[in-house]
């Protein structure tokens, strides 16, 4: 059966002329995902390259079997977090000849590419024999840490439904001799971070994320603690008091927030509404709803603006989810309105909202799910772009250098 | 890629020759920025150091990658002088390139120095724009034409006792 016609970047970028085909073939990227034909699949074996067996660990489906790059990189420098192993019936495949990786969407040639260095610290140790690509993961100019390998939502059910966190963890066990304990131990950060700095230019920013972990005398104890005990490894290595630093977690009380900006040199926050609709967030977020509901969530990202300040604070939409069905959104026109008013409303009050593109991963509850089409995207950043310039905020801390995964942070390049 | 003059070449290895760029942004406006880091890859590209994401060149620079606007690129040195017509053709924000620009400019200007990206340009043109092969390709074009008559190799002044 032939498959409907999907307007693509350029067709998109044709109707919405301010919007740049880069962008627009990134969130198809996202979409639609990636494969490597042989030869660049061979390429990235290839030491400037070849990051190790990914341990990204995020529906992956069948994982490469080789040596996986990182990820891609756009001419304009923004990058791809996509797996090279296809997601989805029509993926983009990247190809290598003559010297260079080359996109193609089936037989049409899209552009030159590259992927993203390996870092000089991927294969080192620490001195306990943990292999550091485990402890952190590079994107571009960021580093990426995992304290606590877990979300605790998933016992009984209740992860977010478009989630596919943590269900190749058998396979990335087995992929690090079994070292792979769910805590991390701060000494294993320390050193990996202090590798990591030894080259030059290499990182600009450090991002802390985990899976969930409600218990603790307040809710969300335990996780404040942990994360508290790597940010504190991580700045010995800094002469600072703070380093830029972005912690992507749960939605803490007022006292929590304030011991992360006290005990440590975190200067950002990101605690994920993901769904703005207060019976759409029950609905696919059942672990955010149980633990505290969604006033609680937004409370949070208001609060810490009192303490990371304006700008400092952000809070990332899963964009599409909301027309998941059989209780999403029925049309493109009312998910738009609803990531309007979330971002009119964080805006107003110094949060950063921005949106994420939504992958029906295999191993999330959503998988089959129709995506929205791109066209939906190059509306919706364009909306929320506008929104945030409005109230004078701008996404410096994930922004194309160190997240690549919002494209309406990257338009705001040229602001 | 354009070909380059040895001339060219050899005025981009110099240290002390002027590198100028010309951009015009989002709104229209033209913008000017010297980038002495301007220097040729062996492929033929040329890329420079950037500073800083939110320069006007950088903003200047994805705006013109994104909508396919050429750039201006002056490069002179006392009488020597070329005109580059080029594309920005990739921001380099990590790798190779841009560790050789970083510590190029560290040792220069001291461990602290900083760069955000590498801007790699792609040359379509290149025209020597020296006032001397101006002249001359005006002589050419115009003889007789547009100079002053009182200049000196023309005129013949009378002898008054
Ligand atoms: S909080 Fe939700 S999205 Fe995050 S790991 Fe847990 S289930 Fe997945």
């Amino acid at each position: 059966m032939p498959r409907p016609h999907d307007p693509g970047p350029r067709e998109v970028a044709a109707l919405h002329p301010q919007v740049p085909f880069l962008i627009l073939l990134k969130m198809d990227l996202q979409r639609r995902g990636l494969q490597l034909t042989p030869a660049a699949l061979d390429a990235v074996q290839d030491p400037l390259y070849d990051y190790g067996r990914s341990y990204v660990i995020y529906g992956q489906g069948e994982a490469v079997r080789k040596n996986a790059p990182g990820p891609l990189l756009l001419r304009d420098g923004t990058s791809v977090l996509v797996l090279a192993g296809a997601q989805t019936a029509d993926p983009y495949t990247v190809d290598f000849h003559d010297g260079r990786f080359v996109l193609y969407d089936a037989a049409e040639f899209i552009d030159e590419v590259d992927f993203t260095p390996r870092p000089d610290y991927y294969g080192k140790r620490t001195s306990r024999g943990v292999p550091m690509e485990t402890i952190a993961t590079a994107r571009p100019q960021r580093l990426d840490l995992n304290p606590y390998r877990f979300c605790h939502f998933w016992e009984g059910g209740n992860q977010c439904r478009y989630c596919a966190y943590f269900t190749d963890v058998t396979a990335t066990k087995a992929l690090v001799d079994g070292k792979f304990p769910r805590e991390v131990d701060p000494e294993d950060i320390y050193e990996t971070v202090a590798e990591a700095l030894k080259e030059p230019g290499r990182f600009s920013q450090v991002m802390l994320t985990s899976g969930a972990d409600p218990r603790g005398e307040r809710t969300f104890d335990f996780e404040v603690g942990r994360q508290i005990e790597a940010l504190q490894a991580i700045g010995r290595n800094f002469k600072t008091r703070r380093f830029a630093s972005e912690l992507i977690g749960c939605a803490y009380d007022k006292q929590q927030l304030q011991r992360l900006h006290d005990e440590t040199g975190l200067t950002s926050y990101c605690p994920d509404i993901e769904v703005w609709d207060p019976k759409l967030f029950d609905w696919i977020c059942p672990g955010k709803a149980k633990f505290n509901g969604r006033d609680w969530w937004i409370r949070s990202a208001l609060e810490a603006v009192d303490i990371f300040g304006p700008g400092n604070v952000y809070t990332n939409a899963v964009a599409g989810v909301e027309l998941a069905q059989p209780h999403g959104f029925k049309t493109l026109d009312e998910a738009l309105a609803s990531h309007f008013e979330a971002c009119e409303f964080f805006a107003k009050h110094g949060v950063v909202y921005l949106s994420l593109v939504w992958i029906p991963w295999r191993g999330s509850q959503f998988h089959g799910q129709k995506q929205p089409p791109l066209e939906f995207y190059a509306r919706l950043i364009q909306g929320l772009r506008d929104i945030k310039r409005a109230y004078g905020l701008k996404a410096v801390n994930d922004d194309y250098r160190h997240c690549g995964n919002h494209g309406d942070s990257d338009l705001e390049r040229i602001d | 890629m354009s070909d380059f003059p040895e001339e060219l070449r050899a005025l981009l290895r110099q240290p002390d020759t002027a590198k100028v760029i010309a951009t015009v942004g989002r709104e229209g406006a033209p913008h000017v920025a010297a980038r002495p880091t301007l220097q040729l890859l062996a492929n033929g590209d040329l890329a420079f150091a950037e500073v800083l994401d939110s320069s006007q060149l950088s903003k200047d620079l994805v705006y013109a990658l994104w909508f396919e606007r050429p750039i201006a690129i002056g490069i002179s040195r006392g009488e020597a002088a070329w005109q580059l017509t080029a594309r920005p053709w990739r921001c380099v924000v990590a790798g190779p390139l841009l560790k050789q620009f970083l510590l190029a400019a560290r040792a220069a200007q001291g461990p602290d120095a900083d760069i955000a990206t590498v801007w790699v340009l792609r040359v379509d043109a290149v025209r020597d724009d020296s006032p001397e092969t101006q002249r001359l390709a005006d002589a050419a074009l115009r003889p007789n034409a547009g100079a002053h008559l009182d200049r000196e190799s023309l005129v013949r002044r009378a002898v008054v006792s």
